[in-house]
């Protein structure tokens, strides 16, 4: 029951004006010296403060939810709306104008990676039991994949899973694993065969945070947030029915969520990160430092406008395609590769503008932060898999170059060789 | 650098020296009693250009602070100043202003590179309507206006001074041709600091990427990885050349200029190598208990000292627009 787009717009419209406030004013200017003067990408704020944004993204997405909006794409027997990309796209850009909690602790992983997944690959009664639930803001799901020694060979762990009658016991340790701390459940990649190949003896399991054995420990990052955790996994019992796709296929239900985070992490904009590619912040930025006549500063905030502005024409087309049921396809690591290339160079373009001042914590607002914003972009280069691994499936799986020689892909996984996770 | 005047046996025993000597954590004060105790100074005068780019370089490679930028620095300015009564520290130019002096008026502001107190005389480069002077102020009006850098690299320990004002009878004594010296003295010194920091993250980098097994070898053989790596020591080594030069030329008319060069190229060395370190590690390398993100910190704040890379090569690029006739470093 698609319904016609002017309708829907009106109806976001009042959904919006009923509970938010407008944004003062348009994206168009930027109150320099005014507002918060922050800019990282990960969550740098003490716990108590992190537990009320959470608190405020939960409660956004319920009312999101509770008016039809909350999973605009999504099949209706799960809590979806059953409309198109583009309504989700039109949503979207309606309610940048307004001031709303920001919902990445829910979006990014759970709704963005886990929730396709358990859509695309687990039983009925799972999908009825979770996905409604992720998407009124109740479950917060997390990403159980790498370990110490499988980081870019994920298909490399070795958290192990038996089964013992209905149920699986898990052993083993996860790491970098964000948003632990806050998630009710995660999707956990066990080895289930290590007498197979690597990628065949792997099975996925919707793991339940809170059962016994699931231990959470943080892990500070080094821009000062600690968004990313160990989790240890001791005897952990899981049912059947949390088993995700079939027993040693786990790798197919992985690649489903790699290809929806890389899309996922490619199309982020927003957030308080964006401003370090947005024009009207940088062009403040300049005006501020008197360097608004400087040609260098111009030619280079010129570039910094255009590769965005590809970016995002790229995007919108991936996430339309993907919005529209489609699978994000290896193309997804081209607006991940150009994303993390550019937010890195608007950080480091502006801490050429702001200067040595930026050692400093002098007070001064719309310097310091910026330490945040250059302490994270490294972390863009390497989370959802590294600028590398992203060459690598752009040469190997759209350009059609020959693999690189090796024979660990088809090695029963017993017999690899492999290493700690130590520095 | 080889030792020049220094047999090759001497040269080892004071590397490891001074690697046990900042191996052991201690305060800046504590790190110049114990180069006392060395004898130091003896080596110092000895071969100036092996022995300073031996203790920063070491001084980098262990992160440590100390005063020694300082004393670089009072050396180069001792031709003008009187003899010593006191314990000297040096307030170098706030970094907001690259190599900018207060002016002698005041209010004057400054980095310090540690705490000052009791007798210690403060020297203050400044400027006036002839060029630069030195002012020398008692501790205590510094110290009051004096609150911790923090920012970027809280562990450097230096603290940011604002607002002095320097009492009525203080006499700035001209520094003539010493303060460019000084700072020559003192970019040379930072620059061999910075290579030191960039070394010490490369060789982590090496011995990471050396031991951690993707896809069933060590990450090290991935071409991606070890041209990473590659193009990180071609960076360090290149600026370790023009500092080098740089010395060979101190004693020479240009040498503010090699000066200034060495610390452009060591700036641009530490983004690339602290770049491409970050990046082989991991996610590893960005937690906090990993070592990486000091000396990612600890080589950005020192590349702020004396003038950042960034406003050298402005600095560089005007002077050359304006017809400045810049002698070869490589006529050496
Ligand atoms: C902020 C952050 C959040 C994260 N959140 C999660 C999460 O929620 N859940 C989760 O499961 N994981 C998460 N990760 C982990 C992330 O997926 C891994 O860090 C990433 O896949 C790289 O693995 P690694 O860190 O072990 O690096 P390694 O794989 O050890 O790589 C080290 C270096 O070697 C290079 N390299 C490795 N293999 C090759 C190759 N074949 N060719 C060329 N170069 C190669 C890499 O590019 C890199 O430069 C997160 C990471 C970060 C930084």
């Amino acid at each position: 029951m698609p319904i016609e787009m002017d309708d829907f717009v009106a109806e976001v419209r009042s959904f919006l004006d009923a509970h938010a406030p407008r944004r003062p004013h348009g994206d168009a200017e930027v109150d320099w010296g005014t507002g918060i003067d922050r800019i990282s990408y990960f969550s740098t704020d003490p716990p108590d403060v992190e537990a009320e944004n959470v608190a405020a993204a939960r409660a956004w997405q319920r009312r999101r939810y509770d008016a039809g909006l909350g999973w605009i794409v999504g099949p209706p027997e799960y809590g979806g709306r059953g409309l198109t990309a583009v309504h989700d796209m039109v949503y979207d850009s309606v309610e940048a104008e307004y001031e709303v909690p920001d919902t990445g602790v829910l979006s990014l992983i759970g709704l963005g990676m886990i929730g396709p997944t358990i859509l695309a690959h687990a039983q009925q009664q799972i999908r009825e039991r979770y996905l409604p639930a992720m998407y009124a803001g109740d479950v917060i799901a997390c990403q159980l994949f790498s370990e110490p020694a499988a980081g870019s060979d994920l298909a490399a762990v070795s958290t192990r899973a038996v089964r013992d009658g209905d149920a699986w016991v898990i052993d083993g340790q996860k790491v970098w694993t964000s948003i632990a701390h806050h998630a009710q459940i995660g999707l956990a990649l066990c080895r289930t065969d290590p007498d197979r190949p690597k990628h065949k003896g792997i099975t996925a399991f919707l793991v339940d945070m809170s059962a016994p054995g699931v231990d959470v420990r943080p892990l500070r990052q080094m821009s000062g947030g600690a968004e990313f955790n160990e989790v240890f996994l001791t005897d952990v019992r899981v049912p059947d029915e949390h088993r995700i796709g079939a027993v040693n296929d786990g790798w197919r239900v992985a690649l489903t969520t790699l290809m929806n985070e890389r899309a996922s992490v490619g199309g982020e904009g927003a957030g308080p990160a964006g401003r370090a590619v947005s024009l009207p912040f940088l062009t403040a930025l300049l005006k501020a430092n008197d360097r608004l006549g400087d040609a260098a500063a111009r030619r280079r905030l010129a570039e910094l406008y255009a590769d965005q502005a590809a970016t995002e024409y790229l995007n919108h087309q991936a996430v339309r395609r993907l919005r529209e049921g489609g699978q994000p396809g290896p193309e997804a690591s081209v607006s991940k590769l150009m994303y993390g290339q550019n937010l890195t160079r608007g950080a480091h373009f502006a801490a050429e503008v702001v200067g040595p001042r930026l050692l400093a914590d002098t007070g001064e607002w719309g310097t310091f932060s910026w330490t945040e914003l250059l302490l994270s972009t490294p972390a863009l280069r390497i989370l959802g898999g590294t600028e590398e691994i992203m060459k690598n499936i752009l040469a190997e799986r759209v350009l059609g170059l020959p693999k690189e020689s090796g024979t660990d892909a088809t090695t029963p996984f017993r017999e690899l060789r492999r290493s700690g996770g130590t520095a | 650098m080889s030792p020049g005047s220094m047999d090759t046996a001497t040269g080892e025993l004071l590397t490891a020296s001074l690697r046990g000597l900042f191996a052991a954590p201690a305060s800046a004060d504590d790190l110049g009693a114990r180069l006392a105790d060395l004898g130091w100074d003896e080596v110092l005068a000895a071969d100036p250009a092996w022995a300073t780019t031996l203790l920063f370089t070491e001084q980098g490679r262990a992160l440590a602070g100390s005063r020694a930028l300082d004393d670089v620095v009072l050396a180069a300015l001792s031709p003008v100043l009187p003899p010593a009564a006191h314990a000297r520290a040096v307030l170098h130019p706030h970094p907001s202003g690259g190599a900018e002096l207060s002016a002698a008026e005041g209010p004057l502001r400054g980095l310090l590179l540690a705490p000052v107190d009791g007798d210690t005389e403060v020297v203050v480069p400044v400027a006036t309507g002839d060029g630069a002077a030195l002012l020398t102020l008692p501790s205590a009006p510094v110290a009051s206006r004096a609150t911790p850098a923090g920012g970027f690299d809280p562990a450097s320990g230096w603290l940011l001074v604002e607002g002095v004002h320097a009492p009525s009878d203080a006499r700035a004594l001209p520094a003539g041709a010493a303060w460019q010296d000084a700072l020559s003295a003192g970019r040379r010194a930072l620059s061999a600091e910075i290579l030191g920091v960039c070394a010490a993250a490369l060789a982590m980098a090496v011995r990471h990427t050396s031991a951690r097994v993707q896809y069933g070898r060590p990450i090290a053989s991935f071409q991606a990885v070890r041209h990473r790596l590659s193009e990180a020591h071609v960076a360090v080594t290149g600026a370790r050349a023009v500092l080098d030069a740089a010395w060979q030329v101190a004693e020479r008319s240009d040498a503010g200029w090699a000066a200034t060069l060495a610390k452009v190229r060591a700036g641009r060395a530490q983004a690339e190598c602290m770049r491409a370190a970050v990046q082989v590690l991991g996610a590893t390398g960005l937690t906090q208990e990993s070592e990486m993100h000091r000396f990612v910190t600890r080589a950005a704040a020192l590349d702020a000292l004396l003038g950042s890379r960034q406003q050298l090569t402005e600095r560089i690029g005007t002077d050359l627009l304006a017809g400045a006739a810049m002698a070869p470093v490589a006529g050496i």
